[in-house]
């Protein structure tokens, strides 16, 4: 039962927060931050379990949730290597994110709101990650958006808050029109929701490729949406209204991983589903990477550059699950979570010293805040992918899965995305913490319940990539390799071959990139022996296109948007005012005059009109039967 | 010829409510309006009583049937009868030349209801609906003077009297071919025969003349502007019993005395639901008036039930009766708030609702829960039904309007969003907060735990309208 706690702890401390303790906003945060840290606790001894046998038979529990003829859905929670991963992530890094929020909203008007918001999203990412079926999952997956939205939209006061979180929710809901037509088709094809056994029942071959394939890619959809990829990629970047901790833990290191995590836990599918359909995900995934990270380059403002950045690790995580590499995903999922939390929370420390976002208004804060300069490089040097921080071993096992797939131009793109990814963090490093003062008024460094957190994920944003150290036995491969039997280790013959070779030619290819981009972007900010703004006017067609996210959103608002839903209001007004206003209004006041007068009523232009309506619609209508 | 009057008491306490509180109007002195309210709540709690001693059978010599289905369906009669009295309690001051006859009309409307749930004939089906038709004809002018709820009820009248002659007209030619009212023995007399052309009209022509009471297309164009002009306690009638009213006639009538030729009218009814779903939800886009936009959301409902229908199955039987509970509860939750709200600020306007959130958490809380849950948001009582739905449409194989219901469904999450995000993430123009009285708070929380029960835990209720829907053909 203590698994069932992982929900019922975080629920009520929300409900809690809500209705008991909103006025007083000290108590709410510790119920909050008790809770989640409560969860890690459960947590922990099974994952350690884990490590001491990586080949654990997974264990679900479930009652039924609806039992009807014809339809039956279970609640229920399954526990394997893959979940506790996850949930260790999300608990752990819910801990630490819980409590930096203690020192960094404090003194918000909405503080209890804040935390019950959170509580709220713990809740939902942790029936994300314990579902044992895809109807469980849909729901909490819907109830993740709700909490993101509230979290998006926390400083309302401002309208881009409120609107943001408004295209976060609704570009999801895109997504998920795809997620759920792909559970009815392969609820369809299997006749049950239960990942276990719609994974026996595709590995028996009793669902044909075709079907497969289209499940695959309108299970992927839902992914697409949640892990921003292209084309939906559009609502993350705006996510980063919300407060910095919540993009840190929801935008950054759960929530927009578990579109990752999903393909993940049904990657049984995936491993059976046409070699085609997985190419899509994969070139989705590459060039989500190198668009994002192109778009980086572009930014100016701190969070900006952190979030296409998370876009660009959520291409490269995508990529991996289509080239077979979920294992490898999975892992770099996991580092991710770690460096990615790392940078925003020290972003958040930035931002709270210097009352600004635009990193060109700050500069020369390293002498200042010690602490979070430190820990934002060690977290930049895990994201850049060098040896021996966390980013360069998951990285690396992302790059050797696509090369040894045969990938070569995803492998392309992924070195390429590599080397920008290099330059933008060296730019933000160097731009943030050297060369001259640009900052206003006095910053300091944040208080301990601020830098803790930070000191404690860089210590894992250092050590945590050794856990897939190929020397290492068994190490994360093994483990994500035992994933119900079925991801990893059936993720097609390349994949699973990749996971366990360590290549020197891919790992030199990589670094060699990075290098390469951390010259460049060394070049240009710090020792400025290449101007930017030089660069900048030479390309400025591109620059601008870059400033202007490639033009993506523009393309989104005003033509899909504006083109679809004005013309909708546009007909819909066109009804309104000439029908119902010119015949109905006026024609009722006609009417009514004219029945005050005890006249005929049905001369009536109004009636006429609706009475031709029904009778020509009952016409068409009887049309249409004719023709069936 | 068996009478069997005793099965017809709950439809008898109603109508003796409705008779007394006609009455009681001569005699009670002005003052006591609130009394009138309470009369016809007391009156229907007794009939809810009757109910579980009901037992199964015919009564009026084979007109009514009293079964598992007319039960359930009276249930939720019932609850929207209790609720919409009351909302009619705290409406009542906004009604100027004040009449005790709304209360009693209201009485006479659920217990024409309860009727239709029990018919079992062409004859005593068409009785009762014109009953209850000319009831909400009245009720939803009753406002006599205020233009546009005029308007609303002639509109209504209109409308209602042309879908109404489609409908006898395709009774007739079914009673033509076959020579019998009965449900039972139509359904007996068209088993295994080949359909005739009399037998094709009708069915097409009943299938139309229906469409009205579900307020879908054809006969749709009523609904947005009578929820809109309507008074808002006649809108919840209108919008929850009414339209379960509708659908408990289908499931007699199509899957009933229609049932065997079920094939002829499968098609048919899924381009109804394929063009209402897209018609009432793109329509409810860029409405500005709550009521009115959930008005458009009706007409959208009406698809999704539709899609069930199409399915034609026991699945789909189910699906309908628990979409049409989790619906009543959410239009009953919704339209409280709605009524309190307005008696506060006299408007409807989707922006009028701005920080409503910071002004009163219930009444915010209340329409999210109701808003989402007619939306279809996981985990509450919407999602399930909505989810039921889609599982009845693509076991008969029925894609295309699955995948028109799941895009809808975007779409109708994107107009909720809109009252949400305007209750919850704008400044309130006006902080001062709304009271809400204390039986408002407790029916608001029972209203919104039933709506969460529904979808948290909708086990007893699939098991017991799956039992229900075994014997519907």
């Amino acid at each position: 039962m203590d698994i069932w706690a992982l929900l019922i702890i975080p629920l009520a401390a929300a409900l809690i927060i809500t209705f008991i303790t909103r006025k007083h906003a000290e108590l709410s945060s510790y119920v909050s931050v008790g809770a989640v840290i409560l969860c890690f606790l459960i947590v922990l001894p099974y994952f350690l379990t884990m490590l001491g046998n990586p080949h654990m038979e997974h264990i679900e529990q479930s009652f039924l949730w609806i039992d009807i003829p014809g339809l039956m859905v279970e609640m229920g929670t399954i526990i394997d290597p893959l979940s506790l991963i996850m949930l260790f992530i999300v608990t752990f890094v819910g801990s630490l994110i819980h409590i930096y929020s203690r020192g960094y909203m404090h003194g918000d008007k909405g503080y209890a709101r804040f935390f019950a918001s959170l509580s709220l999203f713990i809740f939902s990412m942790l029936g994300i990650v314990l579902a044992n079926n895809f109807i469980m999952i849909f729901v909490f997956w819907e109830l993740v958006g709700l909490a993101s939205y509230l979290l998006i939209g926390f400083y309302f006061e401002k309208p881009s808050a409120a609107d943001a979180a408004k295209k976060a929710f609704l570009v999801n809901r895109i997504g998920d029109f795809g997620f759920i037509l792909g559970i009815f088709v392969l609820y369809y094809a299997t006749g049950t929701f239960n990942f276990v056994k719609m994974a026996h029942i595709i590995q028996a071959g009793q669902v044909d490729s075709g079907t497969l394939g289209l499940a695959a890619l309108l299970i992927f959809c839902g992914a697409v949406g949640k892990s921003a990829q292209f084309p939906l990629h559009v609502w993350l970047p705006d996510a980063m209204e919300g407060p910095t901790p919540v993009s840190a833990l929801i935008h950054a290191a759960t929530m927009v991983a578990a579109g990752v995590y999903m393909l993940a836990r049904t990657g049984f599918l995936y491993a059976a589903a046409p070699h085609e359909a997985m190419m899509v995900i994969a070139y989705i995934g590459g060039f989500t990477a190198f668009m994002a990270a192109l778009l980086a380059l572009g930014q100016n403002d701190i969070k900006k550059i952190i979030a296409y950045s998370t876009l660009s690790s959520l291409g490269y995580m995508v990529m991996s699950v289509g080239v077979g590499g979920t294992g490898a995903g999975m892992f770099y999922l996991m580092t991710h979570a770690f460096f990615k939390a790392l940078l925003f929370l020290g972003a958040g420390s930035v931002i709270h010293a210097c009352h600004t976002n635009n990193i060109w208004e700050m500069g020369k804060l390293y002498p200042k805040m010690k602490i979070t300069g430190v820990t934002f490089i060690l977290g930049s040097l895990a994201m850049m992918g060098i040896f021996p921080f966390s980013g360069f071993w998951s990285k690396d096992e992302i790059l050797a899965s696509t090369f040894f797939s045969g990938n070569y131009p995803l492998f392309a793109i992924g070195i390429l995305t590599a080397m920008i990814t290099a330059i933008f963090m060296t730019k933000l490093v160097t731009v943030t913490f050297f060369g001259e003062k640009r900052y206003h008024g006095h910053p300091h460094e944040s208080p301990f319940g601020m830098t803790i957190p930070l000191m404690v994920l860089a210590v894992f944003a250092v050590f945590v990539g050794l856990a897939g150290f190929p020397g290492l036995d068994p190490n994360f491969g093994t483990f994500v390799a035992a994933v119900a039997g079925s991801t990893a280790a059936h993720a097609g013959e390349h994949g699973a071959h990749a996971e366990h070779h360590f290549s020197y030619f891919v790992a030199i290819t990589s670094t060699i990139a990075v290098f390469i981009g951390i010259a460049i972007g060394w070049t240009i900010y710090s020792k400025k022996s290449i101007d930017n703004n030089a660069i900048a006017a030479r390309f400025s067609g591109f620059h601008k296109a870059l400033q202007n996210r490639l033009y993506i959103d523009h393309f989104y608002d005003r033509v899909l948007v504006a083109g679809i839903y004005n013309n909708i209001a546009r007909v819909f007004n066109f009804i309104e005012v000439n029908i119902i206003i010119h015949f109905a209004i006026n024609g009722i006041a006609y009417t009514t005059r004219q029945i005050g007068k005890g006249l005929r009523l049905t001369i009536s232009g109004q009636l006429q009109h609706y009475a031709f309506a029904m009778v020509g619609g009952v016409l068409v209508l009887m049309v249409i039967y004719v023709l069936l | 010829m068996e009478m069997n009057l005793f099965r017809l008491i709950p439809e008898f306490i109603m109508l003796g409510t409705a008779f007394l509180l006609l009455i009681l109007e001569l005699f009670l002195p002005k003052g006591s309006r609130k009394a009138f309210g309470v009369i016809g709540i007391l009156g229907t709690v007794s009939a809810a009583i009757s109910l579980p001693y009901q037992d199964y059978g015919l009564a009026l010599a084979g007109l009514f049937v009293q079964d598992q289905m007319s039960i359930y369906f009276k249930w939720l009669f019932v609850i929207s009868s209790v609720f919409v009295l009351y909302i009619v309690m705290l409406y009542e001051d906004k009604i100027n030349n004040w009449r005790g006859e709304f209360y009693s009309i209201i009485v006479f409307a659920i217990s024409g209801m309860m009727m239709l749930a029990s018919t079992n004939d062409f004859v005593s089906f068409y009785v009762s609906l014109e009953f209850v038709a000319i009831c909400l004809y009245v009720l939803a002018a009753f406002l006599s003077d205020s233009r546009v709820t005029s308007e609303a009820g002639l509109k209504y009248l209109i409308t209602g009297a042309l879908a109404s002659g489609f409908l006898i007209y395709g009774i007739s030619f079914i009673y033509g071919a076959t020579g019998v009212t009965g449900f039972a023995e139509v359904a007996k007399a068209l088993q295994g025969v080949e359909p005739t052309g009399f037998v094709l009209i009708g069915i097409v022509l009943v299938v139309i003349g229906l469409t009205f009471k579900i307020s879908s297309i054809p006969f749709h164009v009523w609904s947005p502007d009578v929820y809109q002009g309507a008074p808002t306690p006649v809108t919840a009638l209108l919008a929850a019993a009414s339209k379960a009213a509708g659908f408990v006639v289908i499931l007699r009538i199509l899957f009933g005395a229609l049932g065997p030729m079920k094939g002829e009218w499968m098609a048919f009814v899924a381009v109804i639901s394929g063009i209402t779903l897209l018609f009432g939800n793109l329509a409810a886009m860029p409405q500005k008036d709550l009521k009115r936009l959930i008005g458009y959301a009706g007409i959208g409902s009406a698809g999704y039930l539709l899609m069930a229908v199409a399915a034609a199955s026991e699945l789909g039987a189910g699906a309908i009766m628990f979409y049409l509970l989790t619906y009543v509860f959410g239009i009953i939750g919704t339209f409280t708030a709605i009524v309190v709200f307005h008696n506060s600020e006299g408007s409807d306007l989707v922006e009028s609702y701005a920080g409503l959130y910071k002004r009163s958490p219930l009444l915010a809380f209340s329409l999210f829960i109701g808003l989402l849950s007619i939306a279809g948001f996981p985990p509450l009582g919407g999602f399930i039904a909505k989810f039921y739905i889609f599982m009845a449409a693509i076991k008969e194989g029925l894609w295309v309007l699955a995948v028109i219901g799941a895009l809808m469904a975007i779409v109708a999450m994107y107009y909720f969003l809109l009252v949400i995000k305007s209750m919850y993430l704008r400044q309130p123009t006006n902080p001062a907060p709304i009271p809400v009285d204390m039986t408002t708070t407790g029916l608001l929380y029972f209203v919104n735990a039933a709506t969460i029960l529904l979808g948290v835990y909708p086990g007893p209720v699939t098991d017991l309208v799956m039992n229900i829907a075994q014997g519907v053909f």
